[in-house]
């Protein structure tokens, strides 16, 4: 029997043993990692792609992987069984080809009644996009795996690795003894390393050439992103899963260089490989890239993730229940400090701060037809404070949600950046944009740095995809051929000057109270004085009243009802059906700040109250600027 | 070696019934002629029907199916010997005959989605858009290479695994003998063929919400080649196989799978929804109920999130449903398209509208007037960078021929783009003569606008046309032109309110938190049958949303037809080509000419659009979209009815005047739209005061059951045929003897009554009666006596034939 940790060290080997002793082997492997992983803790020992540099990770050993799925494959045939022949002997035996990537033998005996062909898919897998350093931080220190470092480590290769600060603290914490746990998995994984040290050299010696003189576009969403990128292939209904869905993999680690698609030694390729003329070298470096670079995942198990917040328990602790209640009870005090934070942040503007919080705490709950239920798209006007004023507001916001980015929406980005993704079909895969980004992500865009001049071509279609992902909160992914639409679920901040060019759902106008001299020390010194408990408790915050539920019921209905009617009245101009759409979803969010989650009439009052405010400063502004309503 | 010398019996056996299919001299000859035929086109592939040959030797058919490489092998073989018997002589000119399929593939026919390691070595039927071709490469079949030392010609065969051979050749091409003397190729005397490899992707209507689409490489041969090029929806259908995957020196256990194709079909542009037989049953008796009004409830149930605008919806469906095209003999054409504006305040959910049409229509282009490219709405000569060639780039209303464009913002259009429109809306194409280019490209689409009023609001002081700001030209090609307007009243905004928080309160129970509804992603039943059985079942057609008190609020009565009903069912009803009835036709003329004639009342009603000859066609059409609706191959009253009405509440918008007059406007400017509608009516023709809503009472219960004299107006139901732009007096009818008038569809009685009245009017020498001497006249008539109730009902009978008129009890001639 495998001992404890060795499901994680050798997982090929529990799949061996599973196989061995039953026919219905593959849904018990299964099985068999899911119950391990459901147990408590369990999770947490599984060393993880996202902080974990590769060389670190021993091959074929269960590894954890928290990303996004960035672009699907076609499904790909490969031998389920096979029959091995020994070149020695001559002597047949059936092999399994499941969470492999490369036969384990030099002859295959193609031709054998015995073998099965199966069926998997292979996913394209990013790094969630915009997550937030925090985030990432606290991944890496809940992590309790034991990494060991393989022999040849050199310190040299620290250059390659993604997060170098953090890549010390880590190594730091983690015991160095290279004995534990691992004694009882015997050959094969010593096999494993030995083989991991020969190999290791020339691959990482490609890389290094591949970084300098073409980099392989390992095809980010955002363009400043970094981070392994991963072929997870999938063995189990994949249909489940669907694009630009975050997903938690569990699997067994591959790199074994000979899966790296462009091989130096090209042998002089016959006069009639029927597969020269499929394959062209794009589409090979797209979907075989180095796997140094790239390493393939097997999956065994996936966990869907409805956040990222990594301070929530994880949906499968059972004590989930009793943590929310519990922080319930504190939301009300926890709600005034946040927007007492807020208005800080935004010069003492608490109306400002009281939007902006409900923006961050909106979510698209549903759809009806075409119409996204629950958007709350706030316009941040008279942002133009000091030149750096809305980047300091954005790292703060960075400081608050677990994934975010900032789009500088300067007339060379607007002209210049990929925004929708877009097919390749010559290399065959999806070309990522900027708009390919995970659910409840904050995607801030500063027009504040839009100057005068013309958009192109380009332009004008990334302007009018933001503002359909605003209004209908969709990008329409380029397919040449056609589009296809695919729904999201980003907030949407837009600071700007003046009104916003983008549609938006709510416009707030910026008043500062105070007027500090140095714009940057003043705000440095609010976020400095804010505990970093204290900001766990911000982030816990926004995550747990953003997945709460809600409703409203019949009295308040026939309240509302009456109220709008009796609204029309006095200024039918003023209150239109979408003004009371608006203030509905902002009596839901001010409800779910409350941690309410049912519409009172108090609730009510206080969302026209706040809309009052915020019409009147909008009419202030206007008569300030001169232009008439 | 004894398992081979059974598969080549096998072989033969199979060879042979294939002959005997093909050989089908004593049963209808239809394969003897259809071989005949290739010969005398030079071709060398044979389309089989798969289906004939199921019905001849099923057994074999299924063979065929599941081990495609072999039995298409034995196929071609017999193919070939059937040719060599034919014409022995053609048989050596080609080295192979191909057989194609066609027919039903059941099962096997498939998307690149469902396309599974099941089928590997079958035969399948995948449909797709082609998104990649590699370029046509000659591949050597036979090379002829000849020794100068020793005077020998050597020949070698080639196959490889994408043939139908079940053994790959070797693949060196030889440059040596075996005494190493060197060798030189006759490329005169080798053969080759062409070759191709396309990708084939999934249908994007087809893939699965948030799924991408898959795609299945393809390899094309011989007269295969360059059939399709990118962009166009293909069938093809061939033999699904595998080839190991072998890079470098490892094998990487996993096979690269492609198609090898047999015979390639073009699918039209349009993208069918697929039907099954319990769908047209649905709509067959959906379109048969009687217990409703089948256009008021599709109307109502296009875009249910939004509350109201049922006249608006009412012309999005008669532009989902469309009229009828006529191309006439000199070339022109009449079109069938109909063209809906909406012009209206920000925030009337009119994007909104845009927006569900584009998931409604089957082909629906959106676009907005000042976003569009370079390209533009119509169509562009661009410069292709690397090449420097020039290319004609489609722009949105090319896109969407036979469709809808959906342009927002249209009145923000550059004015370029707005003379382009003039052409295209009017005569459904797109003419380009530029950098040397000339084309004409057909743009048949509805177009659906929607623009923001002059003055950014609508000024209810100013007259529809100022509001509008567009040229008379231009919006005269709008069908119907609808103002939006923000108004305001208590009944109304309840309405509307309760609506809005219907929809916020709503939560489907099924639904995760943050959720994504799938839409618009039509289930392919071909495909769901093997995957999840339990779906299919969930997935069958509904004709009603599921009722939810929450939703769809408390009366049972407005049941909300569904999304995917309403696209099968738009989709049936467009097929239709209703004709008019020559009494819809004379009602339509004279509708005609009641609207040229509201030109001038003035006061304070004006039109949003000029009545111009082309308002005649925009009757004759909504008129055909409402039969279709009723799935009618008749143009009938009952529609011509709908279409005015609709013509009716479009064209007309009434101006507040300016304050000091508006003491006298009888209270009229807190109106809503739709009770301004039915003070129009009123208004309108003070003449005959007839009630639209009692006379379709009447007319409805005759529909169709009296016989009617088609040769008394024959002139009448022409002359909206052939558009003709003169104004039709009203008083036309009037020049018709009253005896003759139109009995279609009232009682004999109904003749016998106008016989009595005319005799009463001669009697009188008067151009009017009272009524009471009028009953006293008719008393007297030899068809006896009428009844109250049948006097009444006669005379307004007459009275909408424009005979008479009654006014006070007085009963004037007209």
């Amino acid at each position: 029997m495998p001992s404890a940790h060795d499901w994680i060290n050798n997982p090929l080997g529990v799949v061996e043993v599973q196989n061995n002793s039953n026919p219905e082997w593959q849904k018990k492997v299964v099985d068999y990692f899911k119950d391990k992983l459901t147990e408590k803790e369990a999770q947490t020992w599984v060393p993880s792609l996202n902080d974990v540099p590769l060389h670190y990770l021993k091959p074929n050993s269960l590894v954890k992987f928290r990303c996004l799925i960035q672009d699907m494959f076609d499904p790909e045939f490969y031998m389920g069984v096979y029959e091995a022949v020994d070149p020695a002997t001559k002597s047949k035996s059936l092999k399994c080809g499941k969470y492999k990537d490369v036969t384990e033998c030099l002859q295959v005996e193609f031709n054998s009644r015995n073998s099965v062909t199966s069926e998997r898919q292979t996913f394209y897998c990013v790094p969630i996009p915009g997550e937030s350093s925090w985030v990432k931080e606290c991944y890496a220190r809940s992590s309790q795996a034991q990494v060991i470092p393989s022999t040849s480590y050199t310190p040299n290769r620290h250059k390659r690795s993604y997060d170098e600060d953090d890549d010390m603290d880590t190594q730091s914490q983690r015991p160095r003894d290279s004995n534990t746990g691992s004694q009882s998995s015997g050959d094969s994984q010593r096999n494993g390393d030995s083989k991991r040290q020969e190999t290791e050299a020339p691959s990482n010696n490609t890389t290094t050439t591949q970084s300098c003189t073409s980099p392989l576009d390992l095809n980010y969403p955002l363009p400043e992103e970094q981070g392994p990128a991963c072929l997870v292939k999938v063995y189990e209904d994949w249909e489940s899963f669907k694009l630009n869905d975050t997903i938690e993999v569990f699997g067994i680690l591959s790199v074994d260089p000979a899966l790296g698609g462009v091989s130096e030694e090209k042998e002089p390729t016959s006069l009639l490989d029927p597969m020269e003329s499929m394959e062209t070298v794009e589409e090979q470096r797209a979907h075989s890239p180095p796997p140094s670079l790239v390493p393939r995942l097997h999956m065994v198990y996936a966990l869907p993730l409805q956040h990222i917040n990594p301070l929530l328990p994880s949906a499968v602790s059972e004590d989930k229940n009793a943590f929310v209640t519990s922080f319930l009870s504190e939301l009300g005090s926890i709600r005034s400090e946040f927007l007492a934070y807020l208005t800080h942040i935004l010069l003492g503007d608490a109306l400002a701060a009281e939007y902006l919080l409900l923006h961050l705490v909106s979510n698209v709950y549903a759809r009806r037809d075409v119409l996204p239920l629950g958007k709350f798209t706030l316009n941040l006007s008279g942002c133009a404070l000091s030149a750096t004023y809305t980047e300091h507001l954005y790292r703060i916001i960075q400081q608050l949600v677990p994934s975010s980015y900032r789009l500088p929406m300067s007339l060379h980005n607007m002209n210049s950046m990929r925004m929708v993704p877009r097919k390749d079909y010559v290399a065959n895969r999806l070309v990522s944009g900027v708009l390919q980004l995970a659910s409840n992500t904050s995607l801030f865009l500063d027009e504040t740095q839009l100057e005068q001049g013309q958009l192109d071509a380009s332009g004008v279609r990334n302007i009018t995809a933001l503002g359909n992902l605003i209004s209908w909160q969709k990008v329409d992914y380029d397919f040449n051929y056609h589009q296809m639409e695919f729904p999201c679920n980003i907030n949407v901040l837009v600071a700007s000057e003046g009104r916003s060019l983008l549609p938006s759902d709510c416009q707030v106008h910026l008043k500062p109270q105070l007027a500090p001299p140095n714009l940057g020390e003043f705000l440095g010194a609010i976020q400095a004085a804010q505990a970093p408990s204290q900001m766990n408790r911000y982030r816990l915050y926004l995550s747990v009243t953003r997945r709460m539920d809600y409703s409203i019921s019949e009295e308040v209905t026939k309240a509302v009802e009456e109220d709008f009617v009796e609204m029309r009245k006095d200024d039918p101009q003023s209150m239109s059906a979408e003004d009371l759409h608006r203030m509905l979803v902002v009596s839901r969010l001010l409800s779910l700040s409350f941690g309410q989650t049912t519409l009172s009439t108090d609730v009510w009052m206080k969302t026209k109250h706040l809309e009052m405010l915020r019409m009147s400063r909008i009419q202030q502004q206007k008569s300030v600027n001169g232009h008439e309503p | 070696m004894a398992a081979e010398v059974v598969d080549d019996q096998a072989m033969r056996e199979a060879q042979r019934d294939y002959l005997d299919f093909l050989d089908d001299d004593q049963d209808q000859g239809i394969y003897q002629s259809k071989v005949r035929d290739m010969i005398s086109e030079n071709k060398f592939r044979l389309i089989v029907n798969i289906n004939d040959l199921r019905r001849r030797n099923e057994a074999r058919a299924a063979r065929l199916m599941n081990n495609a490489f072999e039995e298409l092998l034995a196929f071609q073989r017999a193919l070939k010997d059937l040719v060599a018997s034919v014409d022995a002589t053609y048989a050596k000119q080609h080295e192979e005959f191909f057989v194609g399929l066609e027919g039903s593939f059941g099962s096997k026919h498939v998307t690149p989605r469902t396309l599974t390691s099941r089928l590997l070595g079958s035969m399948v039927c995948v449909e797709g858009i082609l998104t990649k071709c590699s370029l046509v490469r000659p591949k050597v079949v036979r090379s002829v290479h000849y020794c100068p030392t020793t005077k020998k010609t050597i020949e070698r065969k080639y196959t490889d695994m994408t043939s139908l051979d079940a053994f790959p050749s070797s693949a060196i091409y030889p440059t040596k003998d075996e005494e190493n003397n060197p060798l030189e190729t006759e490329f005169g005397l080798s053969i080759y063929k062409d070759h191709q490899t396309v990708t084939v992707q999934e249908m994007p209507e087809k893939a699965p919400a948030g799924q991408l689409p898959r795609s299945v490489d393809i390899i094309l041969d011989n007269d295969l080649v360059d059939m399709v090029k990118p962009g166009d929806r293909v069938q093809i259908i061939g033999t699904y196989r595998c080839l190991p995957g072998k890079h470098g020196g490892f094998t990487s256990g996993t096979f690269r799978t492609i198609m090898i194709a047999s015979q390639v079909k073009q699918l039209s542009k349009e993208a069918a929804p697929y039907f099954s037989a319990d769908d047209v049953l649905k709509i067959k008796s959906f379109s048969k109920s009687r217990s409703k009004n089948v256009f008021d409830q599709l109307a109502r149930s296009l875009a249910p999130s939004i509350h109201g605008h049922d006249y608006i919806k009412k012309a999005i469906l008669c532009m989902l449903l469309g009229g009828v095209e006529k191309v006439l003999e000199n070339g022109s054409r009449l079109r069938g398209d109909i063209n809906v504006l909406l012009i209206g305040d920000p925030s009337v959910a009119k994007s909104q509208l845009l927006r569900y049409v584009l998931h409604t229509a089957p082909r629906a282009i959106p676009t907005t007037g000042r976003g569009s490219s370079g390209v533009g709405l119509t169509a562009a000569v661009t410069t292709d960078q690397e090449t420097g060639e020039r290319v004609l780039e489609a722009g949105a209303m090319v896109l969407a021929d036979r469709g809808v464009v959906c342009i927002d913002e249209f009145d923000k259009m550059s004015d370029m783009d707005r003379t382009a429109i003039h052409e295209v809306m009017e005569q459904g194409r797109v003419t380009i003569a530029k950098a040397g280019i000339h084309a004409r490209l057909n743009a048949r689409c509805s177009v659906l606008a929607a623009a923001n009023p002059v003055y950014g609001r609508y000024d209810q002081y100013k007259t529809p046309m100022e509001n509008i700001g567009l040229q008379d030209s231009l919006l005269s090609r709008f069908d119907l032109l609808f103002i939006m307007l923000d108004t305001m009243d208590a009944e109304q905004d309840r309405v509307i309110s309760e609506h809005v928080l219907r929809m916020h309160r709503y939560r489907d129970p099924k639904e995760q938190d943050g959720g994504v509804m799938p839409f618009g992603g039509a289930v392919d039943v071909l495909a769901t049958e093997d995957p999840d059985i339990a779906q299919e079942e969930l997935e069958e057609m509904q004709i009603y949303e599921k009722h939810n008190n929450l939703l769809h609020g408390k009366r049972r009565r407005d049941r909300i037809v569904s999304k995917e009903f309403m696209k099968k069912y738009i989709h049936v009803a467009k097929a239709i080509t209703p004709v008019l009835t020559t009494e819809a036709a004379s009602h339509i003329a004279e509708e005609y000419s009641r609207l040229r004639s509201q030109e001038q009342m003035g006061s304070d009603i004006a039109r949003t659009s000029p009545v111009t000859a082309r308002s005649l066609e925009t009757l004759i059409r909504l008129s055909t979209a409402h039969a279709k609706c009723r799935m009618s191959k008749l143009v009938e009253l009952e529609d011509t009815e709908v279409a005015v009405e609709l013509v009716q509440f479009a064209y007309f918008k009434k101006v507040l005047e300016k304050e000091k007059k508006r003491s006298r406007a009888e209270g009229h400017d807190t109106a809503t739209e739709d009770e301004e509608e039915e003070d129009e009516d009123e208004e309108e023709t003070p003449r005959p005061p007839r009630k639209r809503g009692r006379r379709s009472e009447e007319r409805r219960p005759s529909q169709g059951s009296e016989p009617y004299d088609p040769y008394d107006f024959t002139t009448e139901g022409q002359v909206p045929q052939i558009h003709s732009p003169a104004p039709r007096p009203a008083e036309e009818p009037m020049e018709t003897p009253p005896e003759k008038g139109q009995t279609e569809v009232s009682p004999d009685r109904l003749k016998a009554f106008k016989a009595a009245l005319l005799e009463v009017f001669r009697v009188t020498h008067a151009q009017s009666v009272g009524m009471n001497s009028m009953l006293e006249g008719i008393a007297k008539s030899p068809a006896g006596p009428f009844t109250p109730g049948e006097v009444r009902a006669s005379l307004s009978r007459m009275q909408d034939d424009n005979q008479v008129m009654v006014t006070d009890d007085i009963i004037f001639l007209i």
